[in-house]
């Protein structure tokens, strides 16, 4: 695996860690802050495409529950 | 001015001093709290990670938007609405800078674009700054702003919630099952974008708009991947269709242009298959509230100053004010004749969205507010002089119209006044003789300080 694409995943997984609660979209670069602003947008991208996230009435996302 | 593109703009607005460089290193999500506490717009010429500057706050203030016009600050309203009854057809050219650079297909990442995260509460990063160009059958090109939101690498949610002429275009295309192809401009001069805020009547091209604020026609190129017609100067545009996903994407929320930050909407989505852009592009990060409010006041100014001229009035002075988000809240001097204060405020609150008004007559400077203050104190009775009008036209964005409570379909109401601070009949005008240092004509400061 590339480096790039392994500092990826590892930032996809800390997103999905950080979605089991609500949060807004500002506690994810807050928490990533020791990542670059692309690669964290890069990351929400994956997440965005692979995971279905549903948003709370403030706004906040939060990772959908399996059944 | 000939054919002065975004960064000429830019270059002059620096000279006169509404422009800064910073030349430190910033975080992207840094951005907009540097512009709201800058003294002037400024440009991040080192964006972290990215090597492409970031400008914003452009048209934060009446004097950074006349500057970036060129125009008067006294002259916005006029000079628009001279604009609005003389359009100019825009000219088409074949080569065009915005085409210097051209990525396709799989290769668009939007990641690569230093789109800035804004407010505490958005929901991701924004385009706060795209102009949308699309086609109408039967009606032609259309051109308006919108907000997109950042979802993936080749996605955007855009802001189609509230009635607009891409609403109306994309509504056919998804009744039919079918995409809309669109082009996002970022980045071009304030002209265009000026008008391309305007509301303009269905059918009616925004850029015939820009070419007669301009006094040239506005040089227009064609997308590269689908039929539209684009600023060919523009810094960057984004090409692509609005998929017919319909209102179901969540998008937002964002800091709105009432300056409140707005609630989750569920929107369409536009999805990115061409990035084309100048070499070395500045992105543009248009910034909330004032900026995007800006935007729109010389057009209310216009609006007014036409209205009211229907109404006889002779009005010297309009003041579309940044409390009032630029059209809430308007301020007008007129030469009076009996009754005509109150014809002002008839005749202004029955436009959508104004919700207060105060005349004065035309010895007051209206861009003063102490001056104005001045006169509502001593001009006005409010048992005769304040016009309440309730049950009016009202704007969901309000919180005072309490639109929670609104049953699904169902239109908010809400109260409206004007306040009559023009010299009351009856009353001779030496009652209001104003204090005159003595022998103002003979000191001149400059011989003291």
């Amino acid at each position: 695996m590339m480096e790039s694409a392994k500092v990826q995943a590892s930032l996809v997984d800390r997103i999905l860690v950080l979605l089991q609660q609500p949060i807004f979209f500002r506690d994810v670069l807050a928490a990533l802050g020791d990542s670059s602003y692309r690669q964290t947008l890069l990351a929400w991208s994956d997440v965005r495409t692979h995971h279905a996230l549903l948003r709370d009435e403030q706004g906040r996302y939060v990772l959908e529950r399996k059944a | 001015m000939s054919n002065e593109d975004f960064r000429g703009m830019l270059a002059r607005m620096e000279t006169a001093g509404h422009l800064r460089h910073v030349t430190k290193p910033i975080k992207p999500q840094h951005i907009a709290a540097l512009c709201a506490k800058a003294p002037a717009s400024i440009q991040c010429d080192h964006v972290d990670g990215y090597d492409m500057p970031v400008v914003g706050g452009l048209y934060w203030s009446r004097a950074r938007t006349a500057c970036a016009l060129n125009w008067p600050e006294g002259e916005l309203g006029s000079r628009f609405a001279q604009a609005v009854a003389r359009p100019r057809a825009p000219e088409i050219v074949e080569k065009a800078a915005c085409q210097e650079h051209i990525v396709l297909g799989d290769d668009v990442d939007l990641t690569a674009l230093p789109i800035p995260f804004m407010h505490e509460k958005d929901g991701g990063p924004y385009i706060s700054a795209g102009v949308v160009f699309a086609q109408e059958p039967g009606l032609g090109p259309n051109a308006g702003c919108y907000r997109l939101m950042f979802r993936t690498k080749r996605e955007m949610a855009i802001d189609l919630f509230t009635a607009s002429d891409l609403r109306r275009i994309y509504t056919k295309c998804f009744d039919r099952g079918q995409s809309l192809p669109i082009a996002v401009a970022i980045g071009i001069h304030v002209f265009e974008h000026m008008a391309a805020a305007y509301k303009a009547p269905a059918g009616v091209n925004e850029m015939e708009i820009a070419g007669a604020l301009r006094g040239e026609p506005v040089k227009l190129v064609r997308a590269r991947t689908l039929d539209a017609l684009v600023p060919a100067d523009a810094e960057i545009i984004l090409e692509g269709e609005l998929l017919p996903n319909g209102w179901t994407a969540d998008e937002g929320p964002f800091g709105e242009f009432a300056g409140m930050q707005g609630d989750l909407k569920y929107n369409p989505i536009f999805r990115v298959n061409a990035i084309t852009h100048r070499r070395n592009p500045i992105f543009f990060s248009l910034q909330m509230p004032w900026e995007n409010d800006w935007l729109n006041g010389p057009a209310t100014e216009a609006i007014c100053l036409r209205i009211l001229a229907m109404a006889g009035i002779q009005v010297t002075k309009v003041r579309a004010t940044e409390g009032g988000c630029c059209g809430w809240s308007i301020v007008v001097a007129i030469k009076k004749r009996a009754g005509e204060g109150k014809n002002v405020i008839a005749a202004l609150l029955s436009l959508p969205v104004i919700k207060q008004v105060i005349v004065t007559d035309d010895d007051i400077d209206i861009y003063n507010s102490s001056e104005v203050e001045w006169a509502v104190t001593f001009r006005c009775q409010a048992d005769k002089d304040i016009i309440i009008l309730s049950g009016m036209k009202a704007k969901h964005v309000d919180p005072s119209v309490r639109p929670w409570d609104l049953k699904p379909g169902e239109l908010p109401l809400t109260s409206k006044f004007g306040i009559d601070a023009t010299i009351p009949e009856g009353i001779p005008a030496f009652r209001y003789e104003r204090i005159a240092p003595a022998f103002a004509d003979q000191v001149r400061v400059e011989d003291y300080l």
